[in-house]
Order: structure tokens, then C-alpha cells, then sequence
């Protein structure tokens, strides 16, 4: 099929701006370095965390999906495999965190000798940290061409073919499975390390929580994009949009659970090693976006989500993915930032980070979902879905 | 027998219902377990057993009244003995009920159809078992109304940053809920054995609790609303009960109890012991009462997947739970690991690990997941492998503290294990009367199922 009509001039004219203003953004973000170098590492750490939600989202619920079939999956099913193709382009962005991994982390140049970090230090060692963080994004990238060759395997065929089903949902169980421990030792690392004497075991559920949120927003706006281009239009009723925000329901409601657990568990236990984390990002202004977080991430959507009337209503769930992305990058500011800073402390680099990597991450994007035909022809399950009546 | 066997690469999967059936069939085939006279045998043996066991309950209830917690196991420091394990291995059986009826509805998963009504009794004989363990734990069970927030005159309240206290809350609406939810659901179904009756006194019996339902269209229409209504308000109370009860132990300091992951690990662990309690029940059921065409091998295939599926997410609890407490350094936790595997107790930790791990992997492979037998033997393994995880959870964790000097060892005495093998009884009982007096599958809802085989809408 001829490229251009894959998809429509004003997606790609979205994926061409993406591009400029991402390496724009990047590029401020570079004389960034000259001025404040640990700022630099710091924000970029921030944007970084905030762009891989997307890939990291669309793997779960693609795996998901497979596995548990449902009309909403086949309609963005497409975005959701262009999404995994992406992590060849995170691999690359994260060479950043490595050059400044040391003023990052601070368990790797310790002001001081403190015994707790050589208990931890056959995990928190550098050639061990890089090591997993390439096993990381070869497990990530392979399950993401696998998920994408099988898909393509199950396009190539005249009559649907009973057995790509079972092959999707191979790779799909060995490849969830893979992600949920992948992924949640990958925000240990990345996100929990940062203040090293710190530890929570829900914590890579939070995040990933959060991801799910992202992509699933971030879904629903391709959909919104694509909603009048031939042939993808005919899936993309008002009653799929409402799907997905059924689902957005379900992800806000689960963040919120595992969020407020793990902050009524250490609260509740008050113990020194633990309650810092909360101590720090409750006090010194940063209560502020843990209220912000409370009221917007939650409650606000929860509230207009619960009800069915809205929820078939476009353009207010266009406007609350939108608002949903935005929350997302409070509460990543909210985790990482406290992190270095005692007292509220916003710079520059932290808008031009994420709009950066963000930007450029939805390029390479666009650029997969360009790849193939965004209709699923030949799933057999998928012509089993009776039409909605 | 195994009819729609087909090939197992097959998208076209085992029906919900075997073909053959009529509306009509249906309702009599449900109806006749209630209304025949004549009892099948299965039926006398299980509730026979069930009988001797609750006599083993009421004998050691009697017993502890008389002479107090004492005669128990407990001591200082395990002061929750098995009152609490087994309490909470009962309410995590209880919570595969509200999920199949609640969550199952709202997702439109037809194969929910025929084990929900049953699913549902399991879930409230469950709640029943659970709720009368932290009664006899109570030392003085009979001022048990004294956890409640009333106004009196001593001026007692209690203490609401209490995770106990929180339960109080959550086991007790979980339980009314899920029975005005089930009782929803029945009253249609009552109504139908009402007109089926001949005997003039179960015409009144059941006349009186179908409440006057005609099975007009303005009935059917209020009953459906009401019914998505309570699916909706139930659906929050299956995660909200197990996430109370992980609380109990996971505000506190204790090492073993107090981990973050709890709460969605102990909703998961409760999902994969009560789906592996639904296969346990339901297959000699299914089998007393030939009710192979209405619950077929496409049941057990989805609570297969669906125990398979709750058990890894057990798993990660496992893993992260053992990460973080080495990676957190603390030596109390440290010690805790090395408790578990190389302690007094171990046997029950390798037992659990065997029992929740490695056993439900079987589950992988669909000609085991539709094979009875094999389906049944796990779900007695995984049940036992739940209990035993409480008893890892609450047991070894306080029999060895921070003080070396109030370490103490629990040793279950008798009365523990005729409690425990009791409440079995007590459930047994209070299931089979079900089966035998009220129509344990929903007719109305097998009978939209079919027309919606029959017409695709």
C-alpha cells in the first residue's frame, strides 16, 4: 500500500511539527547543559520518565489485550504496536542518563561512606545498573518486534487464520510477563534510587499504573486525530471512545488505590527510613502538587468519568486525556524532583525536557504507525465481534 | 460426554450452553433440584459430612466458650493464632462471588451466567465463616457490639485509626451488600418456583420471598436497573474488603506484615483461592446433579485462566515483597527471609511456595485446565496453599520480633484444628441447603443467554 494513505497529510503535518519543536526544545535544552549541568541531568531525567510512560503503556495493554480479546482492542490495536516499535528511540535517549548517571544518583559518589549502600551495593553498582538497564530495552525492543511480526504474520494471509491467534497470545503471555518485572525493576532503578535509602515494593506498580493512563489517553487522541480518515473510521464509533474512557476509569481509580495504599501504609507506620519519602514531598511546597494530584489526577476525572452520559461525549474526553497527560507529568515531577530539591524548585529545563523528548518520541511515532494498514483484517476473533446493536 | 471437544487451536471455544436446550428446559431442569422429592445421594453424603463437621464446630465453639481462648495455641507473642489465619483464608474464598457477579456483568462476560448465583451463596457462607472467627477471638464474644460505634453510657468508642475497626466496617457491608445483591438476582427465579410448586406450602414460602413479582415489563425494567446499580456499588467492595484486611497487617512495623505491595497482592491471592473454591464445589455439584449442559468445560477453561492469571500476579507480590526486604537493608526484615526458609516453620514456606507457585502452572496448558480431575486436585492444592500463606503471613512473623527475648513459638492445639476443620462443616451445611432449597443457577439470566445464542442480541 502507498504510504501517503496510511495516514491522513494532517497526522503526518502533526508528526513533521512534533519533530521541529522537539528539536527545538532538545536544543534549548542543550545550552541548558552549559548553564546548569546537574539541572540538566535532572530535568532530563524528568522528561525522560515522562516520555517512556507512552511505549511502556502501550506494551502493557497491547499484551493485554491479545490475551484478553474485546472490540475496544482492535480498533487501536495499531497505535498500541506502532508505540512498542519506539523503544529503539528510547534506548537512544537514555544515553544522556547514563553520561550524567553521577550527579543523578547519589548512591554512586556518596557524600559520605554510609554501611546501608554496601548492603545494597550488589544491586546498586554501576556496570550491574547498566548492565540491567540493556537487558531492559532488549527484552522491551524484542517483545515489541516479536508482538509486531506476529501481527504482520497474521495480516499476510487471505483467510483469517485460526493460529495467529494463539501465537498473539503466546507472545503476548511470555512478553507481559516479561514487562511486569522488567518494567517494575526499571523504576526501582530509575525512579525509586534516586533517594537510595528509600524502598516501597508497590512502587513499579505505581508507575506503571501511571503508564497505563498515558497510553490509553494518548490512544484515545490518535483516535480523536484519525476519527474521519478512511477505512479506520468505521471502528472509531463514539462507542469505542467510551470504551477507552471506561478503561481511563479504571486506570485513574487503580493509580489512585495503589497511591493512596502505599502513602497510608508508610504513613501509618511512620518509620524513619520510610516517611522521608512523604516528608519531603509533603512539606516545603511540594504539598501543593501532592493536593494537586489528589484533587485533579483524581477526584476531578473520577467524577466526570463515573458518569455515562459524558463519557460518550467527544470532545470532553479529548479534553480530559489531554488534562490527564498533563497530570501525569505533575505527578513524575512530583516523584523525581523532591528528590534533589527540600523546597519547590522549577526551572526552565523542566518545560523544555519533556515538550523535547515527548516531541521527538511522538515523530518516531507517527513515522511506525506509518508502516501499515491501520485497519486488523484478518483476526479471526475480530470478525467474531458481533456489531455493536 | 465431552461434548464440543474441538480442536484446541480452535478460536471457536467450548459453548456456555450445550445445544438442545429450550427456555422451558431450562427452568424445570434448574427447578426440578428444589422442587423433586427425591435427593440425590451426592447430595446426603456431602451435607452428611458437612453435618458431622459443623457438630466438630459447634462441640469446639461450646468448648472455647467455656473456657476461654486458652485453649487455643495462642500466647504472647502470637496472640492471632489461627482465629485470624483462617478467618482471613475464609474471606478471600468469599470474594470470588461479588467479582463474577459484579465485575463479570459489568465486562459482559456471558460465561458468568451459570455459576453466578452459586458463586454468590459461596461468597456469603464464606463471609458468614469468616465473620464469626474475629466473634471467638474476641475473648468476650458475647459484647461483640462493643467494636461498633454506638452512643452508651461508658463512653466507649472505637478506635477509628485502627485497621480492626476498619474491618468491623468493611466485612459487614461487603456482607449486607453481597446479600441484597444475591437476593436481587433470586427474585425472578423465586417467583418462577412459586408457579412451579405444587405443594401449597412451598407455594407460600416461595410466593412470600418473590414478593409479589408478576414479571411485568415495568417490573423487569425497575429489576434490571436495580440490579446494574448494586453491580456497580459491589464492585469497589471486592477490592475494598481485602485491601482492609492487608491493612490489619500492613500499618503496622512488623517485618513480614508491613510491605506496600499488600493491598493489590492480597485482593489478587483472594481472587485465586475463591475461583479455586468455585471449581472445588462445582464440580461434584455438577456432577450430582448432571449439570454438564449448562456448566461446561468452557467454565473451568476461563477459571483456569483466570486462576493462572491471579496466581502470577501473587507471584510478583512474592518477588518484589522479597526484593524490597533485602534491598531495604533493615536486619529485622533480613532475619525475617532467613525465618521463613530455614526456620522452625519452614516446611509450611517450601509448602506454600509449592502450593501457590509452582502447582497452578499447570494451568498453562488447556487440556489441563478442562481436564476435572486434574482442575480439581489444584484447586484443593491452591486452597490449601492460600491458607498456608496466611499462616506464613501471620504466624511466623510474630512468633520472632524485634526482641529476641519475646520470641515464642506457636503450637496449634487440637481445638485450633477441630475450629479450623469445622468451619468447613459450617459451610458445607449452610451450601448444600442452598443447592437444595433455592434454584442454584439464575433461570431468567440462562434463559437470555440462550436467546442470545439462538439470536445474537
Amino acid at each position: 500500500m502507498n504510504q501517503t494513505q496510511i495516514l491522513p497529510p494532517s497526522v503526518s503535518r502533526i508528526g513533521r511539527n512534533a519533530l521541529v519543536i522537539g528539536i527545538i526544545a532538545l536544543a534549548l535544552g542543550a545550552v541548558g547543559f552549559f548553564i546548569d549541568q546537574e539541572r540538566f541531568f535532572q530535568s532530563y531525567l524528568f522528561g525522560y520518565m515522562y516520555a517512556l510512560q507512552f511505549p511502556l503503556g502501550c506494551l502493557g495493554l497491547l499484551t493485554i489485550h491479545h490475551l484478553a480479546g474485546g472490540r475496544w482492542g482492535y480498533s487501536i490495536r495499531r497505535f498500541l504496536e506502532a508505540g512498542i516499535l519506539t523503544f529503539p528511540l528510547m534506548a537512544v535517549l537514555i544515553i544522556p542518563i547514563v553520561v550524567g548517571m553521577g550527579t543523578i544518583f547519589p548512591w554512586i559518589n556518596p557524600e559520605e561512606h554510609y554501611a546501608l549502600l554496601d548492603h545494597k551495593a550488589p544491586y546498586l553498582n554501576v556496570p550491574f545498573f547498566i548492565g540491567r538497564m540493556v537487558f531492559y530495552f532488549v527484552v522491551w525492543t524484542v517483545i515489541g518486534l516479536w508482538l509486531n511480526q506476529q501481527s504482520v504474520k497474521q495480516e499476510s494471509v487471505d483467510v483469517p487464520d485460526p493460529k495467529s491467534v494463539a501465537r498473539l497470545k503466546r507472545a503476548s503471555a511470555i512478553g507481559l510477563i516479561l514487562f511486569m518485572l522488567t518494567a517494575t525493576f526499571a523504576v526501582f532503578d530509575w525512579m525509586m534510587s534516586l533517594q537510595p535509602f528509600w524502598f516501597s515494593s508497590i512502587y513499579g506498580v505505581i508507575y506503571l499504573a501511571g503508564t497505563a493512563i498515558a497510553a490509553m489517553s494518548f490512544s484515545l487522541l490518535v483516535g480523536n486525530a484519525l476519527k474521519n480518515h478512511e477505512p479506520i473510521s468505521e471502528l472509531l464509533t463514539i462507542d469505542l471512545f467510551s470504551d477507552l474512557s471506561n478503561f481511563l476509569l479504571a486506570f485513574v481509580s487503580f493509580w489512585a488505590y495503589v497511591s493512596f495504599s502505599q502513602y497510608l501504609i508508610i504513613y501509618s507506620a511512620n518509620l524513619p527510613e520510610e516517611i522521608t519519602w512523604y516528608a519531603i514531598r509533603g512539606n516545603g511546597g511540594w504539598g501543593y502538587f501532592a493536593l494537586a494530584l489528589v484533587f485533579f489526577a483524581f477526584a476531578l476525572p473520577f467524577g466526570i468519568l463515573l458518569s455515562k452520559s459524558n463519557k460518550r461525549v467527544l470532545k470532553l474526553m479529548v479534553s480530559l486525556a489531554m488534562f490527564l497527560l498533563f497530570m501525569r507529568s505533575i505527578d513524575l515531577f512530583w516523584h523525581i524532583m523532591p528528590a534533589f530539591y527540600e523546597t519547590v524548585s522549577i526551572s526552565w529545563l523542566d518545560f523544555v525536557m519533556p515538550i523535547g523528548l515527548t516531541g521527538v518520541w511522538l515523530w518516531f511515532f507517527i513515522m511506525q504507525l506509518n508502516r501499515k494498514p491501520l485497519v486488523v483484517r484478518r483476526d479471526p476473533r475480530f470478525q467474531e465481534v458481533p456489531a455493536h446493536g | 460426554m465431552q461434548v464440543g471437544q474441538t480442536d484446541k487451536t480452535s478460536v471457536v471455544e467450548f459453548p456456555v450452553v450445550e445445544p438442545g436446550h429450550t427456555y422451558r428446559s431450562i427452568g424445570e431442569k434448574i427447578s426440578n433440584v428444589v422442587l423433586n422429592i427425591h435427593t440425590p445421594l451426592g447430595w446426603v453424603f456431602a451435607f452428611g459430612t458437612g453435618s458431622i463437621l459443623l457438630m466438630m464446630y459447634l462441640i469446639s465453639v461450646a468448648y472455647l466458650f467455656a473456657y476461654g481462648v486458652g485453649v487455643w495455641g495462642i500466647n504472647i507473642p502470637v496472640g492471632w493464632g489461627f482465629a485470624i489465619v483462617t478467618f482471613v483464608w475464609w474471606i478471600g474464598i468469599g470474594h470470588a462471588g461479588t467479582l463474577i457477579s459484579a465485575i463479570l456483568f459489568l465486562l459482559r462476560q456471558d460465561w458468568r451466567t451459570s455459576i453466578n448465583r452459586f458463586a454468590e451463596a459461596m461468597t456469603l457462607f464464606a463471609v458468614v465463616c469468616a465473620g464469626l472467627y474475629p466473634i471467638l477471638h474476641l475473648g468476650r464474644p458475647w459484647l461483640f457490639y462493643w467494636l461498633l460505634p454506638y452512643p452508651n453510657t461508658f463512653g466507649l468508642w472505637p478506635q477509628f485509626r485502627s485497621a480492626l475497626a476498619w474491618d468491623v466496617f468493611a466485612v459487614s457491608t461487603y456482607g449486607t451488600i453481597s446479600a441484597v445483591f444475591w437476593f436481587t438476582g433470586l427474585i425472578p427465579d423465586l417467583a418462577g418456583m412459586r408457579d412451579r410448586a405444587k405443594h401449597p406450602m412451598l407455594k407460600f414460602i416461595f410466593g412470600g420471598l418473590a414478593m409479589g413479582w408478576r414479571g411485568s415489563a415495568r417490573h423487569w425494567n425497575n429489576h434490571q436497573k436495580l440490579y446494574l446499580l448494586l453491580a456497580a456499588i459491589a464492585t469497589p467492595l471486592v477490592v475494598s474488603v481485602h485491601t482492609v484486611v492487608s491493612f490489619d497487617f500492613a500499618i503496622g512495623q512488623l517485618p513480614g506484615w508491613h510491605t506496600t505491595v499488600f493491598p493489590p497482592y492480597f485482593v489478587a491471592g483472594a481472587v485465586f483461592s475463591g475461583f479455586a473454591m468455585v471449581v472445588t464445589l462445582l464440580i461434584p455439584i455438577r456432577k450430582i446433579y448432571h449439570l454438564e449442559d449448562m456448566i461446561t468445560l468452557r467454565h473451568f477453561d476461563v477459571m483456569g485462566k483466570v486462576i493462572l492469571t491471579t496466581g502470577l500476579i501473587v507471584a510478583y507480590g512474592y518477588i518484589t515483597e522479597a526484593f524490597i526486604g533485602w534491598y531495604g537493608g533493615s536486619q529485622y526484615e533480613l532475619f525475617l527471609i532467613k525465618n521463613r526458609f530455614v526456620g522452625p516453620y519452614a516446611p509450611y514456606v517450601f509448602g506454600l511456595i509449592f502450593c501457590n507457585l509452582v502447582a497452578p502452572q499447570l494451568l498453562w496448558f488447556k487440556p489441563l485446565r478442562t481436564n476435572l480431575t486434574v482442575m480439581f486436585i489444584l484447586s484443593l492444592v491452591i486452597n490449601t496453599g492460600m491458607w498456608l500463606e496466611r499462616f506464613m503471613i501471620v504466624i511466623i512473623s510474630l512468633t520472632a520480633d524485634f526482641l529476641p527475648s519475646s520470641w515464642a513459638l506457636f503450637v496449634a492445639t487440637p481445638w485450633d484444628w477441630s475450629l479450623l476443620i469445622g468451619s468447613i462443616g459450617l459451610f458445607l451445611v449452610l451450601l448444600f441447603l442452598f443447592v437444595r432449597t433455592l434454584p442454584m443457577i439464575s433461570v431468567f439470566e440462562m434463559q437470555e443467554l440462550l436467546h442470545k445464542q439462538e439470536h445474537g442480541h
